[in-house]
């Protein structure tokens, strides 16, 4: 069971991300994709391994988690979701 | 005939190993079969394997030699975006990082130059080929060689070297172990020169090029003098074989089609050379040294060629095993039961952290840029700086081998699951 400020939380991660991928597809032309569609240009996305860096302080800054080395895998970085995914489970290392 | 040394192979390795022992005063024998100089794939040089060539006091040689002076290396992104440069750095323990500049150089005249040097320096050559190393129960005692006439004579040595390269011969006499697969086994490479080719302007004009396409798929760009460039591409095997095309037609191919910023640099393509290819090229046998021998460079372990280190390990392993094989005979007792297991433990070192950043790069090109440049960059840069024999490795490479352990477990556990199913 998600508790209320948690559900909010997340709710807002979404919106917060989602806020900060129109910007960068409003540069590239690029459509503002779905929770699963690809966010890395090697799957056709707006991501490349320049803008991906400022986006991983934003996150960090954002969300106040860190960021470590073995999070950089793509894995993290493929969909919103699944960087919303990552952030929650990050999020929730912290505040357990 | 009898020698201290005898080295199998008359290539870098094998070359710089006798130079290098020949500064000790020992009596070096420097085996080689071809008989002209001949073609050999490999032509960029890394920052510290110029330093090599500078301590062997080589450097005005490859200045009269006119090979191509390698400042850097660019290496593009898909699509031709997102290029970054690797410069050519040395270091130093004591000094830390320089500048420095390097070389390509057009294998044949650059293997024969460092083959002359050594027999100018007092290197005994013979011209045969390596038939059997001669064998004292576990002990290596010298090798069995056949002249192109035909005679065969035996050379009792000390220690044997093995540099015979890719053709890897200790290994193929059951000395050592068979080679094992290395990750980038299922992998061609296709592979000429050509005339011309727009290069960067200036003194920028010999740097070495890479073209990414995409993972597994890429291409190189190397000058090897004022008209003609090295060009190669590598591609997984499935896909050179789908494709049902003579080597010529894929390379032509491939070069107008792979990265936009290839295509406009080869304007118009006309091979000067014979197309080739080569597959099954990464590969590692674990156990090199023991009583009496030991092996240096390609012919115990090839990784990839991507980061061009391949004559790096040759020239850096002939040092370290000039060394090695030098205190050897310092020591009046030799009753180690492997007098080489430091120096093959330090050739390992080199080449797992090679590996590593070779494995990070293919494996996880996200986390290997933003590592690279955000997070350890004057790590990487000094590991391509040829700083890769750490005792206590740099933080850069811990990261990289994390990630890349954590890849490992996830594809064995995603195997693990798909084999349930």
């Amino acid at each position: 069971m998600i508790r209320a400020e948690t559900r909010e939380w997340l709710m807002n991660v979404q919106e917060v991300l989602t806020d900060y991928i129109r910007e960068i597809v409003a540069k590239t032309g690029q459509p503002l994709p779905t929770l699963d569609q690809p966010l890395l240009d090697s799957a056709g996305g707006a991501i490349d391994s320049m803008n991906m860096w400022p986006l991983i302080v934003f996150v960090e800054e954002r969300f106040g988690i860190k960021v470590e080395d073995t999070d950089l895998m793509q894995e993290n970085f493929r969909t919103l979701r699944a960087l919303i995914k990552f952030i929650e489970s990050k999020h929730s290392e912290l505040h357990s | 005939m009898k020698t201290d040394v005898a080295i199998i192979g008359g290539g870098p390795g094998g070359s710089a190993t006798a130079m290098f022992l020949a500064q000790t005063g020992l009596r070096v024998t420097l085996i080689e079969k071809a008989q002209s100089p001949r073609y050999h794939i490999g032509e960029s040089l890394t920052g510290e394997c110029g330093n090599c060539l500078r301590t062997l006091g080589l450097e005005a040689e490859m200045t009269t030699r006119r090979h191509p002076v390698k400042y850097g290396v660019t290496v593009y992104g898909p699509r031709g975006k997102n290029a970054f440069f690797v410069p050519v750095k040395g270091w130093r323990r004591e000094s830390g990082l320089f500048d420095t500049h390097t070389w390509s150089v057009r294998r044949s005249d650059f293997d024969h130059m460092l083959f002359a040097a050594a027999a100018a320096r007092g290197v005994g050559v013979v011209q045969a080929e390596g038939v059997a190393p001669l064998l004292n129960g576990d002990a290596v005692r010298g090798v069995r060689v056949r002249a192109n006439g035909g005679t065969v004579e035996d050379i009792a040595s000390e220690v044997l070297v093995d540099a015979s390269g890719p053709a890897t011969f200790f290994s193929n006499a059951g000395v050592i172990g068979e080679k094992v697969r290395g990750s980038y086994d299922r992998q061609v490479a296709i592979f000429s020169q050509v005339l011309g080719g727009i290069r960067d302007p200036g003194a920028a004009g010999g740097n070495t090029l890479i073209f990414y396409r995409q993972k597994h798929h890429w291409a190189w760009f190397i000058p090897l003098d004022d008209q003609v460039t090295s060009v190669g591409v590598v591609v997984p095997a499935d896909y050179y074989r789908s494709k049902n095309e003579s080597k010529h037609q894929f390379l032509l191919r491939e070069l107008d089609q792979l990265n936009p910023e290839l295509t406009r640099r080869l304007p118009q393509i006309e091979f000067v050379e014979e197309v080739r290819g080569i597959s099954n090229y990464s590969y590692r046998i674990s156990n090199f040294t023991g009583k009496g021998f030991l092996c240096v460079g390609d012919s115990h372990r090839f990784i990839d060629p991507v980061f061009s280190f391949g004559v790096f390990f040759a020239m850096k392993e002939a040092e370290y095993a000039a060394a090695s094989i030098a205190s050897f005979f310092a020591d009046s007792k030799r009753e180690q039961p492997n007098p080489f297991a430091d120096y093959q433990r330090v050739c390992d070192r080199g080449q797992d952290s090679v590996q590593e950043l070779i494995d990070a790069f293919w494996q996880h090109p996200y986390a290997f840029k933003l590592l690279a440049h955000h997070r350890y960059p004057e790590d990487v840069i000094h590991m391509f700086a040829g700083r890769v024999y750490e005792e206590t490795p740099l933080p850069g490479l811990v990261a990289m081998r994390a990630i890349n352990d954590k890849g490992r477990n996830q594809r064995v556990a995603h195997e693990c699951s798909g084999s349930l199913n």
